[in-house]
């Protein structure tokens, strides 16, 4: 039974640590992510299901090895507690061995040898096992979640009477879910966009705002795959999933942040 | 390998060690900040353009007129004792061979002994020990203070370096200073020609390989100039290469006088090693 569910954007850099020093843009969407996730639990959740855009429909286990040695080849965990001079240039003082080195897993039990909500390191491991990147991201955002989480990756290319299929059985768990989905909007919204200007990118942004900020499932679920795909619109398929699995009762939209700071259509919302 | 100075601990990235000279003659400022004022202005500059360290010294390195035990006191103390109430905070190095001095900039707050002659005089590290101040053990090739090489050769120099170097680090720990104060230095162009400061260059890897902290003296120095026969005005650039190519080595740290230039060749260097997280980056990320 899903009790609510919240949209989050699933780029690369908002894996924590993945832009190297802070960067102000980043900070203000993950404080909106963050607080989607506290709007789940509020409802009630005894449990988040994590949906993200993967290279094929599948489930993760919780602490899969996360992608960011392939996204930032060299990438080292963030250290929080690092101390630095107040410009930042010194930020050169080291961290006592083993800190931060356990974290809490999903239920909160300790998981050893992952930092925040971070898995494992991915060496050695198979591509196809390492956690695509909407659903590291989604993972990162519960590092403390005081209730399990399970990660579920829904194929991009999923057509819609797939996706259907997977949001229904979302819909059928025992226990009250809140649906955490990993979704982006076009990055063709401009010239300067990462995938350049494509004509239609703003008009099927704006649809895809609108359906999210009614809470407008079958909006959602009339999106285009192949429209999508060719704005690259990276959440068309997880999106769809959500309606799928909302569609069955009305919800109260609420829009906690709506931006594009890099030339990609992010948004924070809440269904509740 | 750990670097501990004052009260501060450092890991891997690379700590720039700013050149404040209290002298009418070095060779590269040539007595900018021998007044009090200027050398006050010169470090509070260095510190917001990132420096680390400030090495304060006070005799010329190179011959010339001398400056007695106490002369160097009074060029030396009285300023540490108010860079320190200054910058509560910052590392403060001195230039220094002599134990009396040592002893004196020690009380007025000096966190580190920059024995750039090599332990010419033995107490100095037992001052350091006394006061649990850091020390920098320098490769002199065994020459006395104050003097230029002449026809000096090695088997292997990077041997001796090495040798010379870690002997001293050894001989202070004995002496009472903690192992991660200590840092070794192979003290470019003092005991050597071009020749052999380029191949310590090269081959600063090794001494790296040792364990112990590694300080390079680089800056506008002559290896620099008579490898691209440049006055000293204008080594600025070829400062910077070597600056590159031992940080890249895995030298901890840089004594420079060259500040904003310097740090940012260590922090590109710093954030290619992985020892440093690029400042923001968005681009492909999105």
């Amino acid at each position: 039974m899903i009790v609510a569910a919240a949209t989050v954007p699933g780029a690369p850099l908002l894996l924590p640590g993945v832009t190297g020093g802070p960067v102000r843009e980043v900070a203000k969407t993950r404080e909106a992510m963050a607080a989607a996730v506290t709007a789940l639990l509020d409802q009630g959740a005894e449990e988040i299901v994590v949906v993200g855009g993967a290279p094929a429909t599948r489930p993760f286990p919780p602490d899969a090895p996360g992608p960011e040695q392939r996204v930032a080849p060299g990438w080292r965990r963030p250290h929080h507690d690092r101390r630095s001079a107040p410009d930042g240039r010194r930020g050169d003082e080291v961290l006592p061995e083993g800190a931060s080195s356990e974290v809490s897993g999903p239920g909160g039990e300790r998981v050893p040898g992952s930092a925040g909500a971070g898995g494992r390191d991915g060496a050695g491991v198979a591509v196809e096992d390492l956690l695509p990147v909407s659903l590291a991201v989604g993972r990162s955002l519960l590092g403390g979640c005081p209730v399990p989480w399970t990660l579920r990756g829904v194929g991009r290319d999923e057509p819609r009477d797939r996706c259907l299929e997977l949001g229904r059985e979302l819909r059928e768990g025992g226990r009250p879910a809140g649906l955490l989905v990993v979704a982006d909007g076009s990055a063709r919204r401009s010239e300067k966009a990462p995938g350049h200007l494509d004509p239609s990118a703003i008009g099927l942004d704006a649809r895809i705002g609108a359906a999210l900020a009614a809470a407008d499932a079958g909006a959602l679920l009339r999106l285009d795959p192949a429209a999508c795909e060719r704005a690259l619109v990276a959440g068309r398929a997880a999106w769809q999933v959500m309606a799928a699995a909302c569609e069955d009762r009305p919800w109260q939209a609420q829009v906690l942040y709506e931006e594009d700071p890099f030339g990609v259509a992010y948004w924070v919302v809440t269904w509740t | 390998m750990r670097l501990t100075l004052g009260s501060r601990t450092f890991g891997e990235t690379p700590l720039l060690m700013a050149i404040v000279n209290r002298t009418p003659d070095s060779f590269y400022d040539r007595g900018a900040t021998f007044a009090r004022e200027e050398a006050l202005r010169r470090v509070d500059q260095v510190v917001a353009e990132g420096a680390d360290i400030v090495d304060i010294g006070g005799v010329k390195a190179a011959p010339g007129g001398d400056v007695d035990v106490r002369e160097e006191i009074e060029r030396t103390a009285p300023f540490v004792a108010e860079v320190r109430e200054r910058h509560p905070e910052l590392v403060i190095s001195v230039d220094t061979w002599r134990h009396e001095v040592g002893r004196e900039v020690c009380q007025a707050g000096a966190d580190l002994l920059n024995d750039a002659w090599g332990g010419a005089d033995p107490k100095l590290a037992e001052v350091a020990a006394e006061f649990g101040a850091g020390l920098v053990c320098a490769h002199t090739g065994g020459v006395e203070p104050r003097t230029r090489p002449h026809r000096v050769e090695y088997d292997d120099v990077v041997a001796d370096v090495i040798e010379r170097t870690v002997a001293l680090a050894e001989r202070a720990v004995a002496a009472g200073v903690p192992r991660e104060r200590l840092i070794i230095d192979p003290a470019h162009d003092f005991g050597k020609n071009t020749w052999h400061s380029l191949e310590v260059t090269r081959r600063v890897d090794e001494l790296v390989a040792t364990g112990w902290p590694v300080l390079v003296s680089l800056s506008n120095k002559d290896f620099v100039g008579e490898s691209l026969d440049l006055p000293v005005g204008e080594r600025l650039m070829g400062t910077l290469a070597v600056t590159a190519l031992c940080a890249w080595q895995g030298a901890l740290v840089f004594r420079a006088h060259n500040v904003p230039e310097t740090r940012q060749v260590l922090d590109m260097v710093a954030v290619t090693r992985g020892v440093r997280p690029p400042a923001r980056t968005v681009r492909g990320l999105a």
